[in-house]
């Protein structure tokens, strides 16, 4: 525990002082407007606003500069800005498949109706730096052209279905029942969470869990540590339109658009639980272009529908309590960094402990050497 | 994705123009409804708040709570010969768009408005609308991959 300690206030608002400046950094160079960094550093925002569990694209940048690009300590400031408003009410379930799609890929089916869509990806980039960037004008010409190739491409009003559904229509992938609409979710924002979760519950701290865990967790299934040969059935990102239906006119309304990386993953299953053997199912959904998350949370999504399967729960990702309690930076990250507070009585209880423990050892020490002492010196006369 | 119905004649649902309202760009709206609003009578009924709305996902039978997004309300009340309330729910926090939005709604609710308004700036969202679809299929449609199946020489 940590007690309460006062002073050290004109300490605090200075080092408060020096944050601002050192955040603001070198005045001879211009300062980053919230725009620049909606627009030329999108990636960190998406982070910022999954993570934070908040689709507020311009408060996340907001919180990206203010916290000098630390992307824990952004997140927990759109968190904390959260908790300040009130809820109007829920949403629809967003369709993703009426996404307006930029990237849509399978890695499972070549050929797709619709077609495999790179869109802007890192993927098959060389990973070399590009010194071009140094100077902030160089890439305009390709843009440029980028753009004239665009003005010609040939659009004719192409569909994106589902690639999960080829699966769903040969029966290899277990279909939801149409008898009974879903049950509306929990909600972990307000209601603690409890053991065992459910798989609403447990996408919802997915969704806003810390990506580094994530594709950690993802990465050690891949290992063997509750393997499931995933295959990425389907990533897809864009915009969704969100409609809600408000009390007052009872009818479903639009009321703005999201972009989204939803990810779903197949994955081969021998049969079990009085299940006859097919494909199962991870599901990855995130804010933002976000695709390293979504892919991430697919794989521990599944790992984690292991006792439904009948399947032993034997690794990490496949256990509720340790994926679920550990997966939240915000929380981890407080509990973690509270060991920085005052610990001054804590650690005066500890001292004393510690230096009466060295006492009692070395009385005991001696004690036992002068026995040995003891002992060898009657041998001693013994073996005369 | 798009509920619109451009080139249609069919006269916009409630829902429709709501819709178009939420997604227009505010300068659009700010053009087209501030002078019509400043001759007309209305009030707040509730002026512009920020809040959450917490959106959904689904797969399968699952539903489940994603994260919440920053949206804006306004209630006015129209007031005239008929009176009428118009409401608005806009993405972020956008006072002023959820303002110009519950006003559009109130007065597409009026015959002597619906028309005009209909004509005059709801087509001019849809062809944006439209406009800014095919330029977001343009700018992704070069990078649709066109397979070659290799020969692997097994026979």
């Amino acid at each position: 525990m940590y007690v309460a300690v006062k002073g050290g206030e004109k300490a605090i608002d200075a080092a408060h002082a020096l944050l601002a400046q050192k955040r603001r950094g070198n005045p001879a160079v211009p300062e980053v407007g919230i725009e620049q960094i909606t627009e030329q550093l999108s990636l960190a925002v998406d982070r910022v606003m999954a993570e934070g569990s908040l689709y507020a694209p311009e408060l996340a940048a907001l919180a990206v500069k203010q916290a000098r690009g630390d992307m824990v300590e952004a997140i927990f400031l759109l968190r904390a800005f959260r908790t300040t408003l009130t809820r109007f009410g829920s949403s629809l379930p967003v369709a993703t498949e009426t996404m307006q799609v930029q990237r849509r890929i399978s890695a499972a089916y070549k050929d797709i109706p619709g077609g495999q869509v790179l869109g802007p990806t890192f993927d098959y980039t060389h990973r070399l730096l590009d010194a071009s960037l140094l100077t902030p004008s160089a890439t305009t010409e390709d843009v440029s052209a980028m753009a004239q190739e665009q003005a010609h491409a040939t659009v004719n009003n192409v569909t994106y279905p589902k690639v999960m559904g080829f699966l769903e229509q040969e029966g290899l992938l277990p279909q939801a029942s149409n008898t009974e609409p879903p049950a509306a979710p929990e909600d972990i924002t307000r209601n603690p969470l409890t053991l065992p979760a459910g798989r609403d519950v447990r996408l919802q701290n997915l969704a806003r869990s810390d990506e580094g865990l994530l594709l950690a967790l993802a990465y050690s299934t891949q290992r063997g540590f509750g393997s499931t040969h995933p295959f990425a059935g389907e990533i897809r990102m864009g915009t969704v339109e969100v409609s809600f239906v408000p009390e007052e006119l009872g009818f479903p309304v639009v009321l703005g658009e999201m972009f989204l990386t939803e990810c779903e993953t197949v994955n081969k299953f021998h049969g079990g639980a009085g299940i006859e053997p097919c494909f199962t199912r991870g599901y990855g959904l995130a804010f933002g272009e976000n695709e390293r998350k979504a892919l991430s949370m697919a794989l521990v999504d599944r790992a984690l529908q292991a006792p439904e399967l009948g399947e032993a729960v034997m690794a990490p990702a496949q256990d509720q309590e340790f994926v679920l309690y550990h997966s939240d930076n915000v929380e981890a990250s407080g509990f973690v960094q509270h060991l920085k507070l005052p610990h001054y009585v804590d650690f005066q209880a500890e001292l004393g402990l510690v230096r009466g423990m060295r006492e009692a050892f070395a009385r005991h020490q001696a004690s036992a050497q002068a026995t040995t002492q003891a002992n060898a010196a009657t041998g001693t006369e013994e073996g005369i | 994705m798009n509920i619109s119905c451009c080139g249609s004649t069919e006269p916009l649902t409630r829902a429709q123009w709501m819709r178009l309202l939420a997604l227009a760009p505010e300068q659009l709206l700010d053009a087209f409804i501030r002078p019509v609003a400043q001759r007309a009578a209305y009030s707040f009924l509730r002026k512009p708040e920020a809040g959450l709305v917490m959106v959904e996902g689904q797969t399968g039978a699952t539903r489940f709570n994603l994260g919440e997004m920053l949206v804006t309300r306004c209630t006015v009340r129209l007031q005239g010969e008929q009176e009428c309330l118009g409401y608005a729910w806009v993405q972020g926090n956008k006072p002023e768009h959820a303002t110009l939005a519950a006003l559009g709604d109130a007065f597409m609710q009026l015959a002597e408005y619906n028309k005009p308004f209909t004509e005059q700036l709801f087509s001019v969202l849809q062809q944006k609308e439209a406009e800014r679809t095919l330029a977001q299929e343009q700018e992704v449609a070069p990078t649709r991959v066109e397979f070659f199946t290799m020969v692997r020489g097994e026979d």
